[in-house]
């Protein structure tokens, strides 16, 4: 056994024996109301430093059982009220009783957070944890219909880029990024289970996410741990944070049944750009052609001086926005749901179910749908013609049982079920964005072309067809009829499952063991049937079907024991034990066919194989332990020691282990007796918090392999081969390999101000990532098996400031008005990026080595000092010399070398969160708004310009502003040094910076007539919402949220990729 | 005493179950962290005769490099007049342009990589399948053949590393002269172990596989020869001379293989088309200086067809290259590939005499071909009319580097060949390369090779090309 396991062992085996047992026990029963005696129900009760706590039933009433003799503080807690604190003496077998009535809170605050050891109260953390409290309320209330609509713009740090077509990926970073090579994205665990949020999809297609598979529906509540100070006891790969969730519980009481009825309209209301087309001739020539803005001549620039085309007239034309070809429409979607919740003292149950049906606002030209029934004679397929879809079914089933005073259980299961059908968006061609906004800037023909024929018309004067005589309407090559035929469904099973067993044997000792399984399976299937789908090559119509399906499988469980112990009368201390073993582990299969009959549409129908393949079971598992003692000091100064060890399946076989410290602090100077008492000043308290953790290597990456496989050797003087199986070298391995290491260092405070009406959370956070996992080149010219070998060597720093404000602006009978403001800013930079063995040299002996850089000549870049993720591109200048309005190509110069231009993501996040309460609080408003700044999206559509005939304003419209005109030019014709040409996409890499109004809202309590008519209790809620209001931004594209590398890059850009719709909708909650 | 036994007992009891737990978990803790990846090929694996075979079978895979995705053979076709761009991709319309960036990898990397697999399959051959002759001889020429293919697209500078027991030894900065001896020196060893093979052969079989082998060899070493100097053309001639002209060394396809990457390029995914003379520049015919009429020419042995005679008719990818046409020379996915041929050997004769000064030696050799009838790949050639005899040497050198690249097409040997045009035939590039306005805008450039890429300056010893010489 290690000495750091003796170390773990004995530490605890001290805390264990150092504890107090107490064998009197007495019950303390209670209520708790608020004011005007309305019962509390869901208020948590506590006895400060012991294990016992209790939960109010429907009436407000509680029961502390097994509290031990002594004098005690009882503490009552309910979010949205302010906490209140009762001493108590026990005796033994004596039974008490302890009543509050509680004030309740202009600023709602959560002061029960669930940690990597239970759960514990907010005041005892020495580190920021973020709750998004009361998320029933959020869901009913605001137009959220999806995870990602939950989190974004609502936590200072939380940078949540969406998934912006139904079913998409959003991309999550908590407090940036600090890795090249692995994730950046925090993990997830719901009920205690790892929870898998892994992405897939089909290249050109918008990828899904399991994520989507967890319904708001069902959602208590979600608390996101940030950074390693925070996640030390969740192990391993938890240094990019956790998002924490929590399904709802059963409550005592009367059986409550609510039902949910949501409709929403999505419509995409984005300023699509329109294509241009400039006409002009030759000198010497009255044919028409067209004109590129740098060759144009103007009256200032003549053919004499090198132009060699003369403008005659500039058209444009928005396909998108044109209403009698576009395939963009209204989307529309529904939600129904019921929602039951009932139980006794010892028995409480949650039941959920929801179906959420949505399709996308693509949708089939009537042009097209006109074809298929006059021309083509066979029907448009629902997945035709409404090829973005979604339908989502949720069941959970929570039960908590006490089976015995000193034994509780809590089972928990959901299951999902989901199916996406996602059109062809982003890839080349036969991407409906390609053709939407890759037109040839006319509508019909010209004046002068009708009769010679122009773009999208021949010399014939019919419309062009594509090559299978669909007629394209205004489309450039492919029509979007025949796109939609491209049917790709993903389909995903889902079920999440866990037990967690709760035994108290003696009121200072609790023990807790979760046991889950988080079971995703996942088929991809795609066809195109017999001369459907574009003609996209030779043997594209012939029909080919395509699918893939996965199995992921997490396997979590865990086991703590805490102990508690009243030192003395001031000091109160709690041990805690633990250990915790996580599996996650999966396996696909994937094959495709090309050939099918007619009406054929399976993969076991094709003619031809074309591919196939198997990945086999991959897992990553994690071992760990941990021991943590707390100490609390007359209840407002606590010390948090902690420690946890993990073994982990991807260390290489000479690592064994990882030891992660905890060190934290928080102290409430404020219930000091020598803190200055001010009216105004009404508490205040100071946390700093130091912890590490790490994200372990893919699961092979420290191994040596060989790939098999198969190849064709040919056979002797003939012309075809053997398949033979072969092997090749694959990844040289590394068996020194370990995890990312991140430490961080947190401070701050919480304060609260004007009898709580304000509430300021200030925190500053230093994170340091070592042993960074860097893919050290290897130059092609030695022949290994490799480009380059992974090795921990890099060092990066994360750091930034988190800031968030609640103001009870106006709290009256009949108005209330609170605003929630978060602000944060995180910034990056390589420590460290080791030594690049090829640029050494030696003096006198002593050798020195640059430092290495990665990625040098390219876009992406990263080099000590900088940003991760660094974008380098080659600078560039203009001027209109000739001050025609025209910028030549002589007019720009291009830079030859790169030069380090900014980063994608963000770096400065502002919410702004405001809700207004009206006539008795019964009409509720809220808006959000969301601020981002400091990060670029490359304009990734600009080549669509680039290509004659086709064309944008940037080099067509000769009225264009010089700065358009001149990234047309530095990105098409560049500057020419030397017999090499220079050219760069600086022009496209603009600022994303924006606001937005993600949300308005109002919800209305039903007046008592509705409820009697409806036969519905108080609290019946109709809500109209609004997402995606407006956009305020200088972003030159049409969205700066569009992400064509949805997920896992950290580079964004909105190459042919949707921007997200405006939601409207309109919910009923009905409850019984 | 009583709180005293109870916390004694409790603590004990905690002892007892934290030992337990733990030292069970280290008992399990092996079997708990395994990784459970049974496709996983470790190095156990490796150490038979079968390995060795199956590393030597992944070897020969590798040939697929040269042609498979944006592959060198790609890239030259278009930088030389063989293809045209038919794609969005600025870097392949820059070797189209033939505006060259050393921050592209132009296919580097895998072309370079294979020497180290070859190498690999080689070692694993020569420890547990000494006997092998035949299959060690074609793991050299394949060596060899990558050599080769580096010299005739990348630019002098060339280096040539090796991995020695895990470690890397980084190769200097070479000629593509010096590359062609490297090769030259590998082919050697491959026709040793060859004439070994069919010198131990026992049986027909096994002779008939170390003599195809061993054909293929003779081929590459006269084509090395002659890519290094055109005076060794005789030489070559000679080597080739017993090879005929129906033998052919393909690369191969299936289903589970792979397919034929220059097939994929232009008739499936319509990224690059067979080039012409001409193109259409503004709505006008443009002729583009020294482009051979591939298409126009009608030749047989460039068989295309155009978007109206195909079923399903096939748009260009980028929708507006026109005209477009696909090649007709391989007729399906799985077609080979032509790697070395009967046809090379004689166009190698040819260029002895030549090179000997009997052009009308030459015109035999050439005619003969044309009414030889081979088969490329899967295209049975029909007999084509005799030509002419040239009046002149430049017209017989223009003649006959105007047959090869018929009967050569989309096999990677246009561009060597351009080049030696210039290199050894004292010809400018702006007489030999396409020049002149470009199609998709701009006029085209002057490179004539392919930079060694900036991705290599991990290697200390090499900073950039020596030149950009042809």
């Amino acid at each position: 056994m290690s000495r750091t396991r003796w170390t773990l062992l004995s530490l605890a085996v001290f805390a264990l024996g150092s504890t107090k047992v107490a064998s009197a026990q007495g019950t303390i029963t209670g209520r708790i109301t608020a004011e005007g005696n309305l019962p509390l129900a869901d208020a948590r009760v506590i006895v400060v430093s012991t294990t016992v706590s209790a939960t109010t039933n429907e009436d407000g009433r509680f029961t502390l059982k097994g509290v031990p003799s002594g004098t005690f503080d009882i503490q009552a807690l309910h979010v949205g009220f302010q906490s209140q604190k009762k001493t108590v003496t026990m005796t033994a077998g004596a039974a008490i009783t302890a009543d509050f009535v509680m004030k309740q809170a202009i600023v709602q605050l959560a002061e029960i957070v669930t940690t990597a050891t239970g759960q514990q109260r907010k005041v005892e953390l020495g580190n920021a944890i973020q709750t998004l409290g009361n998320v029933n309320k959020k869901v009913e209330e605001t137009p959220i219909t999806s995870m990602q609509d939950l989190l974004v713009a609502k936590a200072p740090g939380v940078n949540v880029l969406s998934g912006s077509v139904t079913g998409g990926t959003p991309t999550i970073r908590v407090r940036g990024v600090s890795s090249i090579n692995l994730s950046n994205a925090p993990i997830w665990v719901v009920d205690g289970v790892r929870y898998n949020t892994n992405t897939f999809g089909t290249a050109g297609q918008t990828n899904i996410s399991l994520l989507n598979n967890l319904s708001p529906e069902e959602i208590e509540d979600i608390e996101i741990v940030k950074g390693p100070s925070a996640a030390t006891l969740y192990g391993t790969n938890a240094a990019n944070g956790v998002v924490v969730v929590t399904t709802k519980k059963g409550r005592a009481g009367t059986t409550r049944w609510t039902f949910t009825g949501e409709t929403r309209t999505l419509d995409d209301r984005n300023n699509y750009q329109p294509q241009y087309a400039n006409f002009g001739h030759r000198n010497g020539s009255t044919a028409s052609i067209r004109c590129q803005l740098p060759v144009m001549v103007t009256s200032k620039f003549g053919f004499a001086d090198g132009a060699t085309c003369a403008s005659d007239s500039v058209t444009s034309y928005n396909y998108l926005e044109d209403p009698d070809v576009t395939f963009i429409k209204l989307g529309r979607g529904s939600l129904f749901g019921t929602q039951v919740s009932g139980g006794n003292d010892a028995v409480r149950f949650f039941v959920n179910g929801s179906m959420d049906n949505e399709f996308g606002v693509v949708q089939m030209p009537a042009g097209d749908i006109r074809y298929y029934d006059e021309v083509l004679h066979v029907p448009v397929t629902d997945q035709m013609f409404h090829p973005r879809q979604q339908q989502k079914y949720n069941l959970r089933s929570n039960l908590s049982a006490q089976l015995s005073p000193k034994f509780d259980i809590n089972v928990t299961g959901g299951f999902g079920k989901s199916s996406n059908t996602i059109e062809p968006d982003n890839s080349l061609i036969i991407g409906l964005l390609y053709v939407g906004q890759a037109g040839y800037g006319w509508k019909g023909c010209p004046k002068g072309t009708e009769t010679t024929g122009c773009g999208m018309t021949g010399s014939d004067g019919k419309g062009y067809t594509d090559p299978t005589g669909f007629p394209l309407n205004e489309a450039n090559s492919f029509a979007p009829g025949s796109i939609m035929q491209y049917v790709t469904t993903d389909d995903i099973l889902r079920f999440i499952g866990s037990t967690t067993l709760n035994y108290r044997p003696v009121s200072w000792l609790q023990n807790e063991g979760t046991i889950g399984l988080d079971w995703a399976t996942v088929d991809v299937f795609h066809v195109c049937r017999l001369n459907e789908c574009p003609a996209s090559g030779a043997t594209a119509r012939l029909g080919n079907v395509s699918d893939f399906k996965a199995n992921n499988r997490n396997f979590s469980t865990k086991v703590t024991s805490t102990a508690s112990w009243q030192a003395t009368g001031a000091v109160n201390l709690k041990t805690t034990v633990g250990g915790e073993y996580a599996n996650t582990e999966g396996d696909s299969l994937s094959a495709a066919g090309r050939g099918l009959p007619p009406g054929a549409s399976t993969l076991g129908a094709t003619s031809t194989f074309v591919s196939f393949s198997a990945a086999q079971q991959k897992a990553v598992k994690t071992l760990g332990y941990y021991v943590q003692e707390q100490a609390s000091i007359r209840d407002r100064l606590f010390l948090t020691v902690a420690a946890r060890q993990d073994q982990n399946s991807a260390f290489g076989t000479k690592f064994q282990h990882i030891t992660y410290p905890k060190v934290s602090v928080s102290w409430l100077a404020s219930d000091e007796s020598f803190f200055p008492q001010f009216s105004w000043f009404n508490s205040f308290r100071l946390r700093s918090a130091y912890g590490a953790n790490g994200v372990q290597p893919r699961p092979t990456d420290a191994f040596q392999t060989f790939s098999p496989g198969s190849q064709n050797v040919t056979k002797v003087d003939q012309q075809t081969g053997t398949d033979v199986s072969s092997l090749l070298a694959n990844n040289p391995g590394n068996p020194l390999l370990k995890p990312e290491r991140s430490s961080e260092l947190e401070m701050g405070f919480e304060a609260d101000f004007f009898n709580r009406r304000l509430h300021i959370d200030y925190t500053r956070y230093d994170k340091r990532t070592s042993d960074a996992l860097i893919q050290l080149p290897i130059p092609s010219s030695v022949g290994a098996s490799v480009t380059s070998l992974l090795q921990n060597v890099g060092k990066t720093k994360n750091w930034g400031n988190e800031v968030q404000a609640s103001i009870g602006l106006v709290d009256r009978r009949n108005f209330g008005w609170d605003v929630t403001i978060s602000a944060s800013h995180n910034d990056n930079k390589w420590v460290d990026l080791g030594q690049d063995p090829s640029k050494c040299t030696t003096t006198d002996g002593a050798t020195t080595c640059a430092d290495l850089v990665i990625g040098s000549g390219t876009t992406t870049q990263q080099h000590k000092g900088d940003p991760l993720f660094s974008q380098w591109y080659r600078g560039y200048t203009y001027a209109d010399k000739n001050g025609d309005g025209i910028i030549q190509v002589s007019e720009v110069t291009v830079d030859t070398a790169l030069s380090k231009i900014a980063v994608g993501f963000a770096k400065d996040l502002v919410s702004i969160q405001n809700g207004v309460d009206f006539f008795q609080r019964r009409v509720h408003l809220s808006a959000l708004v969301d601020y981002r700044a400091g990060g670029n999206t490359l304009e990734g559509n600009y080549f669509q310009c680039s290509a004659a005939p086709k064309g944008c304003r940037d080099n067509q419209d000769p009225t264009a502003p010089l700065w358009m005109q001149a990234r047309a030019v530095a990105v098409n014709n560049g500057t020419r040094v030397n017999g090499t040409t220079y050219t760069t996409r600086l022009g496209y890499f603009v600022p994303a910076q924006f606001w937005k109004l993600r949300e308005l809202a109002a919800s209305m309590v039903l007046p008592q007539v509705a409820n009697r008519y409806l036969k519905s209790q108080t609290g019946s809620t109709l809500v109209f919402g609004v997402r995606n209001v407006h956009t305020w931004s200088s972003f030159t594209g049409v969205d700066p949220e569009q992400n064509y590398g949805v997920n896992g890059n950290e580079v964004t850009n909105d190459f042919n990729t949707f921007p997200p719709p405006t939601y409207f909708t309109l919910r009923l909650n009905l409850k019984y | 005493m009583k709180i005293f036994a109870d916390r004694a007992r409790l603590g004990l009891t905690a002892v007892a179950v934290s030992v337990f737990t733990i030292a069970g978990c280290s008992h399990v803790k092996d079997q708990l962290l395994q990784p459970q990846v049974p496709g996983l090929v470790d190095p156990t694996a490796v150490g038979n005769p079968t390995a060795a075979l199956a590393l030597r079978n992944g070897a020969i895979g590798r040939y697929k490099q040269v042609q498979s995705g944006e592959s060198i053979w790609q890239y030259a076709g278009t930088l030389a007049d063989e293809y045209k761009n038919a794609d969005f991709s600025v870097d392949r319309i820059n070797a189209d342009q033939r505006l060259t960036d050393a921050a592209v990898s132009w296919n580097y990397g895998p072309v370079t990589q294979s020497r180290g697999f070859i190498r690999d399959a080689i070692g694993a051959m020569i420890k547990f399948n000494p006997d092998s002759a035949a299959l060690i001889g074609e793991l050299y020429m394949e060596l060899a053949f990558f050599e080769m293919t580096m010299a005739d697209n990348y630019c002098n500078g060339i280096p040539l590393g090796h991995m020695e027991n895990g470690v890397q030894v980084n190769g200097a900065p070479i000629t593509v002269l010096q590359v062609y001896d490297s090769a030259a020196n590998h082919l050697d060893t491959a026709l040793v172990y060859t004439a070994k093979a069919i010198a131990a052969a026992k049986t027909t079989a096994d002779q008939a596989g170390a003599t195809f082998i061993d054909r293929a060899a003779r081929v590459w070493k006269a084509r090395v020869l002659i890519d290094k100097d055109r005076s060794n053309a005789g030489a070559a001639a000679a080597l080739v001379a017993t090879v005929p002209t129906t033998f052919a060394y393909d690369m191969t396809f299936s289903a589970s293989a792979g397919s034929n990457g220059m097939w994929s390029l232009n008739n499936s995914t319509a990224r690059i088309g067979v080039a012409d003379s001409f193109d259409i520049i503004n709505g006008q015919v443009t002729t583009i200086k020294n482009a051979l009429p591939f298409v126009s020419a009608k030749d047989p042995r460039v068989p295309v067809i155009n978007g109206d005679s195909v079923s399903p008719k096939v748009p260009p990818e980028d929708g507006v290259t026109r005209p477009f046409y696909l090649g007709g020379l391989y007729k399906g996915q799985f077609d080979p590939l032509v790697l070395a041929s009967g046809v090379d050997a004689r166009l190698y004769e040819a260029e002895g005499k030549l090179q000997g000064g009997d052009i009308p030696g030459m015109m035999t050799i050439l005619n003969a071909l044309r009414a030889a009838r081979p088969t490329i790949g899967v295209t049975a050639i029909p007999a084509l009319a005799a030509l002419p005899t040239p009046a002149s040497t430049d017209a017989a050198i223009s003649l006959l580097f105007r047959e090869k690249a018929f009967w050569t097409f989309g096999r990677g040997q246009r561009l060597p060949d351009l080049r030696r045009l210039i290199r050894q035939y004292g010809r400018t590039q702006d007489n030999v390369f396409p020049t002149g306005l470009y199609f998709k805008g701009g006029n085209y450039g002057v490179d004539v090779n392919f930079p060694v890429p900036s991705q290599e300056q991990v290697n200390p010893l090499f900073s950039s090309c020596l030149d950009r010489k042809a």
